[in-house]
This record gives structure tokens, sequence and C-alpha cells, in this order.
């Protein structure tokens, strides 16, 4: 090794910090060379110049009013229950532990955070999951891909009871373009249900379609045979103010035969 | 246990032959610094025990605060550092493993202390006050039966080394003082300051050599002076 390899290696060899190698390798130069060695003793003096860094000695006042200070913001600090929580989460400080649970115990620290943390995830995942829930049983099935179109068939029973619909199509998965149209015919769906033969008194005043009487009076009348119940037909256009309402009875002729036969 | 001290008074550099030696009794009643029953004092402080904490501090404030001071240069802000590190021990001591060195652990939380109040110092601006302008502090004497000459040397010797260590940069001077002045291994002090070995010894080497090329410096200027 050459001076100005040794001279990197002085400062940590003055302090006995090189490993026994190189120690020994800078011993061995040092012997030999004089300009190295003046150096390494200017070094040596430097460490033990640092050595003898020493503060300056302060009065047991000193350290007293430290004391005083720290236990003072000790005793300030927070009580109730949230402060016992927190003192109680701290973990235990003498159960030595294997390394992999002290490692996830080191994970998971300060505890009371993650606590709270997991608190709010849960709380919120039960309640989206309530309103998604709350939310599906709202959506009516929609007749056919034409979400405009809404087929319901009721007996006679039903139809005499304002706001029961059954669906005669299984529900369609729906589709996102159709949100809109959906709330639109669950609206409808969830008013009461008019029917031309049920009793006036069954009849909301409020309906859209009975505010005209006359109207009203023009739906046409079904003469249902006994124990058949009629095929009723709802159509819903874009326009949510207008519905179509077709009644028919499950056995009669085409409509154009009637037509022509008169 | 009441030991007897002899100090010195540090003056400013210009006055420095006014340095009187004082012979004064320092009350020092210290707790025993046995393992053990440090151990089990940090085990009851662990657990709320506050008179516990107490006499941890006590077994530790000379440290902290000898560490603090020469981190930072000056006692008030030694003080404040001090009293933050108390603060933390008490706050994290739960989280302390008894197979830790407590020291060790202490400094780890000193230096961060250090570093927080340093850069909140230059955050605000404000002046720093370097090593040996703390106007007359106290410096302990190796030899007690010394001469007033010798007094005089070592105090200069002390004012040489402050000075030459707040050139350093912080983790230069962390790792000096943690090396040299504390007696800790590198491994121990790469462990309290968060890095490796071989970063720490590059630090040491540099601090080393600055506070040699600051020594030769001061000889130079005071060769110039005492010429006529």
């Amino acid at each position: 090794m050459n001076c100005k390899q040794i001279d990197e290696l002085l400062p940590l060899y003055a302090g006995r910090d090189l490993d026994e190698k190189r120690a020994r390798l800078v011993s061995e130069h040092v012997q030999i060379c004089s300009a190295c060695a003046l150096v390494a003793g200017e070094y040596r003096d430097a460490v033990e110049l640092a050595q003898h860094f020493a503060p300056p000695v302060f009065s047991g006042n000193v350290y007293a009013s430290v004391r005083r200070q720290v236990m003072q913001q000790i005793e300030d600090e927070p009580k109730g229950w949230y402060a016992r929580l927190r003192r109680a989460s701290r973990p235990a400080a003498w159960v030595p532990a294997p390394l992999l649970p002290q490692m996830f115990a080191n994970w998971f620290r300060p505890r009371i955070t993650w606590a709270v943390a997991s608190a709010l995830v849960v709380t919120f995942a039960v309640f989206a999951f309530y309103l998604a829930l709350n939310r599906s049983a709202d959506v009516r099935p929609v007749a056919g891909n034409n979400p405009a179109v809404n087929l319901t068939e009721q007996t006679p029973e039903a139809m005499a009871t304002p706001g029961t619909t059954q669906p005669v199509n299984p529900p369609s998965p729906l589709q996102p373009g159709v949100e809109k149209r959906r709330r639109i015919h669950s609206v409808v769906n969830r008013s009461p249900l008019l029917v031309a033969n049920a009793p006036k008194s069954s009849r909301p005043d409020n309906s859209p379609e009975f505010r005209d009487p006359e109207a009203a009076n023009s739906l046409p009348a079904v003469d249902a045979a006994p124990g058949e119940s009629p095929l009723r037909v709802e159509i819903q256009t874009r326009n949510p103010n207008i519905r179509i309402i077709w009644f028919t009875q499950p056995n009669s002729k085409p409509a154009l035969q009637n037509s022509k036969g008169t | 246990m009441k030991s007897g001290r002899r100090i010195i008074l540090n003056v400013p550099s210009g006055t420095a032959d006014m340095a009187l030696a004082l012979e004064m009794p320092l009350l020092v009643d210290r707790p025993t610094s046995d393992q053990s029953s440090l151990s089990r004092l940090i085990e009851r402080a662990a657990n709320g025990d506050k008179a516990a904490f107490e006499q941890v501090m006590m077994h530790s404030e000379q440290r902290v605060m000898a560490m603090t001071w020469r981190m930072l240069g000056n006692e008030a802000d030694a003080r404040d550092a001090s009293q933050e590190v108390f603060l933390r021990v008490y706050k994290y001591l739960g989280r302390f493993r008894p197979d830790q060195d407590f020291f060790a652990w202490l400094y780890g939380i000193t230096v961060n202390v250090c570093r927080d109040i340093l850069k909140k110092r230059q955050s605000h601006n404000s002046r720093f006050v370097s090593f040996g302008e703390d106007a007359g502090a106290a410096y302990e004497v190796a030899d007690e039966h010394a001469d007033a000459e010798a007094v005089l040397v070592q105090t200069q010797q002390h004012e040489l080394i402050g000075k030459a260590m707040g050139t350093l940069p912080f983790k230069e001077r962390a790792s000096i003082v943690l090396r040299d002045v504390e007696g800790l291994s590198t491994d121990e002090v790469a462990r309290i300051m968060k890095s490796s070995a071989t970063t720490v010894r590059s630090q040491i080497s540099s601090a080393r050599k600055k506070i040699r090329i600051y020594c030769q410096q001061h000889e130079a200027e005071v060769a110039r002076a005492s010429r006529p």
C-alpha cells in the first residue's frame, strides 16, 4: 500500500476502527514512513481530544428542574377513557415474544389507530351492504329487452288491491343504460294500480290517469269468464306521464277478426 | 453518596487568564447504577409507576444532558432536549424490549430529539449558539492536583474541541460523539443511527479528518498571533 491509500485509513486506524488485517498493514507502513507516522500521531491527538469533549458541570438544580417539568407534563397528560384505552393498548413490556408475533405486533402499531380504522371499515361495509340490499329490493323486473315495457298479469283479487303487481316474465339482468328508465318504472309500479273493473273507491283521486273522469270511464270494460283471469298489459312509454294499459281475455279472438265481422 | 469535585469556570476566550479554580463540594445523590435494579425500575415504569420512572430519569439524566449538550452546544437547548427525551421515553417505554441495551435505546431517542431541534432551529433561522460560547460554563477537571497552567490548557482544549465539533454536520457529530466520547462500538452506533457500519465508519473518518484540520488551522493561528 502506498502513502495515499494509507492516508485514507489513518483516521480509522487512530481510533482502532480498522479490521485486524488492514490495521496490521497500516501499522507496518507507519513504522517505515515518517510522514505517515506524523499524520497518524495527529489523528491520535484528535481522537484523544474528542474523547475529552466533556460538557460543563450542570448543577443539581438543572437536573431537578428538568425532572420536575417532565413529571409535570406527565401529570398534565389527558385523563379519561381515551387515555386509559391508549395506555391499555400499549404492549406489555416484559413478555418475551417469539420473533414472528413480535414482527406482526410491530406492523400493527399503534394498536388503537388500527382498531379504530378497522371498526370504521367494518361499519362502512355493513352500511354499504344494507344500502345495496334495500336498493335491489326497490327494483322491479322489466319485461323483455325493452325497459320501457312492463307486462303484468293480475288476478281479479290482485287487481282489486291497489299497488300489487305480478311479473309475467322472470327478472332480467339490468343493463347500465336503462338505469334512469328503471327508476321511473319502479316509481310507476309502486303507485296504486289502476284497473277498469276495480271499484271507484279504490281509485286514488290524485292519480294522473284519473284526473280526467271521462278518460277513466273510457277505459274498456273487460268481461272475463268466471274462473278465467283477464290478461292485463301495461306499456310504459318514454314519457313517464303516459302509460298504456291493455286488457284482454285469454281466449278471445284476435282483434282483426272481430273488426272484420262487424 | 456524596462526592467533592474540583471544577473550573470557563470564561470567554479573551479573558482566559482569569479562569478561576474553585474547590466546591458537589452534592451528588444518585441511585446505584446496578443493572438489575435499573431493569426492575424500567419494568415498573413501563407499567405506569411514575415514581419508578423518576428513578429511571435520575439514573440516566446525566448521560442524556451531556449527550444533548454535545449535540446542541448550549445549555438551554440541552435542557429542552433532555426534557423532550424523557417525555418520549415515558411515552414509548412500553416498546422497550428487555433484551435491548437501555442506554443504547436512550441514545437513539436522544439523537432523534436533537435532530428535530436542529431542524426546527434551522427552519426558524435562529442564531446557532456554537460550542464554547456558553460563557461562565464550568468544566470538570480530570486531575484535581493540576496547577493553574494545566487547568488553562485543558480549558483551551475544551474550547477547541467544542468549536471543532460545531463545524461538523449532524450525522458526523453524532457518530463521533457516540463512538469516541461515549465509547460505543461502530455496530452499536450504526444501530442507533439506523444506518450501516460502513456508513458510520465513513462518517467517523470524515469527522476525524475535519477535527484534525481544524486543530491544525487553530495552531497556525495561535502561532501567527504569538509572533511579534
